[in-house]
């Protein structure tokens, strides 16, 4: 409990950062009267239209990563898996370069997110038509990875494809991860799915404890594993489905959140939940300061900064089991 | 008597013949067999964990109400996350649906009986193999289930550690409750299990108290060893036209 309201306070912290950070020259003072209406129109519309919703996505997608990646390591008893692993990002990443390659998202701007969304549902259909919804473990993963590599093609094949340079480069940049220029309406696009995919992971916490002493086990103490599977399935599907939807490919979070804090909470999965979701918006928060403070006009991308972070406790990850294996 | 557990022909392709069998409160069953007599394999498909023919009262129970009816402890010991010793034994507190509570208290308790409490707080996949085996055990008893069943329970346990794990295992028995559990140690399944069944080729060979089934005939046939009686106690050796 500790753990958790250390980064609760960590995370309203950055959030309030995050409030009166940006590239316009603006003050805290004249930040504060923005957001409460009051003072110049421009800065009313950068505080409320921009800075808001970015720091609130920043808290729901860092949220959603962490608990995705806690819920997953959890279940495939692996702490090198992360969210991206079931292919659902890779096919939102996919819709969203295919939003933008048909022009769609240049008539409709919410389309950009919401084909995303059916990238990420379609994965999920592919992924239980792939390896059936009683797979196991190693299937689950195999078909992910198929998955995402097929993606990957795809994604390739509409840059390869694309009409003039500059669309290609809307959609490598859209791909790097930003939540540059995001609105409430992807607030609010994002949120009952992120919500849903929230309570799916957390009612499988239960599961996930007894997972930890192998399937066979879990069977025995009660856990349908076959319903536990579909229910991480869809949870994951939708926290990096939405995710990935709203923000680009941002990468990594799902990953180093949990591991960092897994000794913390004792190794059972369930108390891991809470606080890699309260971590992985603190991460996020941080990295998205971090972008608007190191580079300011230069639009470092957050998943381009979030890689440069999780690649080496990725590569310290796989160092440390090296030594097990050894 | 209660039969806390029956299979009636249950079957898995090869590796299980159709066997009947019946537990009863107070009985402490050793089920043995050379490596690939089908012991796991009836284990797990009387669970309900394989695919199989016939019937098993545990495997007909919905997967929710079996962990009031029945506790297992798996061959597999790994385990990835650094769960400590005391929680690891509360998690199978928790899992029976009539236990109320965290169980941490009920599961220190538990720890201390079974001599655990030396490294109780240490985390489980830093215990050695022996010591792993025992948290295991715990956990598995911990959920209060009238029926156990332990695939190798002794294995990876030093000689006294072995002897003691039996004796807790008889204990439970004598208090009422049921055990079925896999063993290759025939001399301490003799000493301390009511009842053996002897398992070859997926078919159950000879079935009763140790005494009964444990023959001359029937260890070399199916084990390739002598078995010697002296008092309570048994040997096994090696034949004497392979000495």
């Amino acid at each position: 409990m500790r753990l958790i309201l250390a980064l609760s306070a960590l995370c309203a912290l950055l959030f309030s950062t995050s409030l009166f950070v940006g590239s316009g020259n603006v003050g805290f003072w004249n930040s504060l009267r923005g957001y409460l209406g009051a003072g110049d129109p421009l800065v009313v519309l950068v505080m409320q239209e921009l800075r808001l919703p970015r720091a609130a996505l920043a808290v729901l997608i860092g949220a959603s990563l962490g608990l995705a990646g806690a819920g997953l390591q959890g279940f495939l008893r692996n702490p090198l898996a992360e969210p991206g692993i079931v292919g659902t990002s890779a096919f939102a990443a996919l819709g969203a370069v295919l939003a933008l390659q048909t022009g769609l998202a240049a008539v409709f701007p919410m389309a950009l997110p919401l084909a995303g969304l059916a990238g990420a549902a379609l994965s999920v259909l592919l992924l239980l038509a792939l390896s059936g919804p009683g797979a196991r473990t190693t299937t689950l993963i195999l078909s992910g990875v198929a998955l995402s590599a097929a993606a990957g093609a795809m994604v390739s094949l509409a840059l390869n494809l694309s009409r003039n340079p500059f669309a290609a480069n809307e959609m490598m940049f859209w791909m790097m991860g930003s939540l540059a220029d995001r609105s409430f309406q992807h607030v609010v696009v994002a949120l009952p799915i992120l919500a849903l995919g929230a309570l799916l992971i957390w009612s499988s916490r239960k599961g996930l404890d007894a997972l930890s002493l192998g399937e066979e086990t879990a069977v025995s103490m009660g856990v349908d594993v076959r319903r536990l599977r579909l229910m991480l399935i869809f949870g994951t599907a939708c926290l990096s489905g939405a995710a990935t939807s709203v923000a680009g490919m941002i990468g990594f979070v799902g990953l180093v959140v949990p591991h960092l804090l897994r000794r913390a909470t004792g190794g059972l999965p369930s108390r891991l939940l809470v606080p890699s979701a309260v971590g992985g918006a603190a991460l996020i928060l941080a990295a998205d300061i971090t972008v608007r403070v190191i580079l300011p006009g230069r639009d470092l991308k957050l998943g381009v900064l979030t890689a440069l972070i999780g690649t080496p406790v990725f590569l310290h990850l796989i160092w440390k089991s090296r030594g097990r294996e050894a | 008597m209660t039969a806390l557990l029956t299979l009636r022909g249950l079957a898995v392709g090869r590796r299980l013949g159709p066997t009947d069998l019946a537990l009863a409160a107070g009985e402490f069953v050793g089920l043995v067999g050379p490596n690939g007599a089908g012991k796991t394999t009836l284990l797990r498909a009387a669970l309900g964990l394989l695919p199989a023919a016939g019937h098993s009262s545990i495997a007909a129970l919905p997967i929710t109400a079996r962990p009031r009816h029945v506790a297992y402890l798996a061959q597999e010991r790994e385990l990835v996350w650094p769960i400590a010793v005391e929680e690891l034994v509360a998690l199978g507190w928790r899992a029976n649906p009539d236990h109320r509570g965290d169980g941490m208290a009920q599961a220190r308790a538990l720890s201390q009986r079974l001599g655990l409490a030396a490294f109780a707080r240490r985390q489980v996949p830093g215990l050695s193999g022996g010591e792993r085996a025992r948290v295991l055990l715990a956990r598995a008893l911990a959920q209060g289930a009238p029926l156990l069943l332990a695939d190798e329970p002794c294995a990876a346990l030093d000689p006294a550690q072995s002897i003691r794990t039996a004796k807790l295992l008889r204990a439970r028995a004598d208090a009422g409750d049921a055990v079925l559990a896999t063993m290759h140690d025939l001399p301490l399944a003799a000493r301390y299990c009511t009842r053996m069944i002897v398992l070859d080729q997926g078919e159950i060979r000879a079935d009763g108290p140790p005494g009964t089934v444990l023959t001359q005939e029937l260890c070399r046939e199916v084990f390739g060893v002598a078995v010697l009686r002296h008092g309570a106690g048994w040997t096994i050796a090696e034949l004497e036209d392979e000495a």
